[in-house]
């Protein structure tokens, strides 16, 4: 459940509703809201290597 | 690809060597063949690696195409295709739902197709049937849409011989794609994928420093659309409206949950040596969204930038013109799209030749096996299944000819994503919830599939662009779905409930 909870902020977080409609902020060539949809991702995959590993070993593991 | 500068001689001879070595990859993952069995020529025997799998696992989520359609899209509605980043991250999340005990199974109890697994979980052979037609037509669909698009990417090389180039194109692809298949099998098509997915990435990276140095920083192009935005009222670069949000979800959901049950997809989980393998390549995969995806959205914003003009269905061709731009650039930009253009072919030949594999498995194994029970020995239904290969590409080859100027009409029959939502319960929830029914399941397919078909070709009032609010025919079909097959499992447990504990007592009556 906790997982599912984690996934479900990093869905909101990533798409964009929340910004200012006329957000003008430019940052490392990205408008602000790209950079904060890339980090969301990024944070998102590293949730799943995490979650892939801690998982319980199987038998052949 | 119909603006690029004509290719020379030398550029047309290295393409045809490059699409040649793909005969060399087979006849080579031929003579790597352990035994002639199903499992060998369809599972690659006793499965792969950490590094194979993640390049075919990465092959399988981003084909050939993936990168100049995504640079069309985000060239048409702008920053706002970065939804793709998320889409792909999905895909690896919804594999951790499911991928790590469908592979315990498989190896447990020899699965060699999808169907398998429905048989082994639910025992019931009509839904064995449903689900492999649902994958059959979704793979067919597929199969075309690759066969098509090697044709255009022929033709656009060669543009002064027309339809003649399409068609020449779309037969010797698919014969070479035939040849090193027939030959070397799953072993030959993750060959190719891992290298046509590391040639392309190299390719892309270099592509996109040229883009650079040709045009100028991304945040100038940025900037540049940015004042479009605020003088016309476009968004493109500006924060997406509310409709492009909900469309968002809508796309992550989608695409998450629908490639992962792509029958090609699930066969690589059946095929990785071990557990701690498949987990290991999911890992690294879960990681390459941000580069693949930053490099078509990239390239798409650039030529949105400095390459305007393109609209609607023709915006399809930017990709053509980025790669002119870079031809034109200098000697070495020639070079690294004649390079990239040959790892495109070729990337295409073997996403659709893992399709073509796929098909004929289930083809062979879950209908003419379940049909004519006994009636093959192992070796005979391998030789069937090249057979079958053969007979669906000929006849997909002729559909791709004869519909090559009627791309709309493909594009409109194409629900590919729609039908596989549609087996979410049958899989996902099948394996993590044991009280599900396989009776429950079929009724929850049917009304789904349906329901997707309806929403999707009944010309209803509330469907704007193929959408119900934003939201995919398949998304919408899904809930439907969803409340049958839990609906109906309740109520098949509580029956048998009652039936047992009927049963219970009466036993416990007789016994004094």
């Amino acid at each position: 459940m906790g997982l599912l909870l984690i996934y479900l902020i990093l869905l909101c977080l990533g798409i964009p509703w929340y910004w200012p409609a006329d957000s003008t902020l430019v940052w490392m060539g990205f408008p602000g809201w790209v950079i904060s949809s890339i980090v969301v991702s990024i944070l998102a995959s590293i949730v799943t290597a995490i979650a892939l590993h801690s998982k319980a070993r199987a038998p052949d593991e | 690809m119909n603006n690029l500068v004509p290719l020379s001689l030398g550029a047309w001879l290295f393409v045809s060597c490059y699409l040649g070595s793909l005969l060399l990859i087979g006849w080579i993952a031929k003579k790597a063949r352990t035994e002639n069995t199903m499992r060998d020529f369809y599972l690659a025997g006793n499965g792969f690696g950490t590094l194979m799998l993640f390049m075919t696992l990465f092959a399988t989520q981003y084909s050939g195409n993936t990168f100049f359609a995504f640079t069309g899209a985000t060239y048409r509605i702008g920053y706002a295709w970065i939804v793709s980043l998320h889409f792909m991250t999905a895909v690896i999340v919804v594999y951790l739902l499911f991928a790590p005990k469908l592979h315990l199974l498989a190896k447990k109890n020899g699965f060699l197709t999808p169907g398998d697994y429905i048989n082994n979980r639910y025992q019931n052979k009509l839904l064995v049937l449903l689900v492999t037609l649902v994958m059959v037509a979704v793979l067919a669909n597929f199969l075309l849409a690759q066969l098509m698009a090697m044709g255009r990417a022929m033709q656009g090389l060669n543009p002064e011989s027309g339809a003649t180039s399409y068609n020449v194109g779309v037969i010797i692809l698919a014969l070479i794609m035939l040849a090193y298949g027939t030959l070397g099998g799953m072993r030959a098509v993750v060959w190719t994928d891992a290298l046509q997915g590391g040639v392309l990435m190299i390719g892309f990276a270099v592509l996109i420093v040229m883009l650079f140095d040709r045009f100028g920083s991304l945040g100038k192009a940025t900037q540049m659309l940015m004042h479009v935005d605020l003088t016309t009222g476009s968004r493109k670069v500006l924060v997406p409206s509310a409709d492009q949000c909900r469309q968002w979800l809508s796309y992550i959901l989608a695409v998450g949950f629908g490639i992962c049950l792509y029958p090609q997809a699930i066969q690589r989980i059946y095929a990785a040596s071990s557990l701690k393998t498949l987990k290991h390549s999911m890992t690294l995969m879960a990681f390459m969204p941000v580069p693949t995806m930053l490099i078509s959205l990239i390239a798409g914003i650039m030529a949105l930038a400095y390459l305007p003009g393109l609209e609607g269905a023709s915006s399809d061709q930017i990709f053509g013109q980025v790669l002119r731009e870079v031809q034109l650039h200098s000697v070495l930009g020639n070079m690294l799209v004649v390079l990239i253009l040959s790892a495109i072919l070729a990337a295409m030949m073997s996403t659709a030749d893992s399709a073509l594999l796929s098909l004929s498995s289930m083809l062979t194994k879950d209908v003419f096996a379940k049909l004519f029970p006994q009636s093959l020995s192992e070796e005979g239904l391998t030789r069937l299944g090249k057979a079958l290969s053969c007979l669906m590409l000929v006849f997909l080859v002729v559909l791709a000819i004869t519909l090559k100027d009627k791309s709309s009409l493909v594009q409109l029959l194409d629900r590919k994503l729609d039908m596989l939502l549609q087996l979410v319960p049958a899989f996902i929830m099948g394996i993590n919830w044991k009280k599900l029914d396989g009776r429950a399941v079929m009724a929850g397919l049917i009304v789904g599939v349906t329901l997707a078909l309806i929403i999707a070709f009944g010309n209803l009032s509330f469907v704007t662009n193929g959408k119900v609010f934003g939201f995919h025919p398949g998304i919408i079909a899904l809930g439907p779905n969803l409340g049958v097959t839990i609906l109906l499992s309740l109520w098949f447990n509580s029956k048998r409930k009652l039936v047992k504990s009927n049963h219970d007592f009466s036993v416990k009556r007789k016994v004094p």
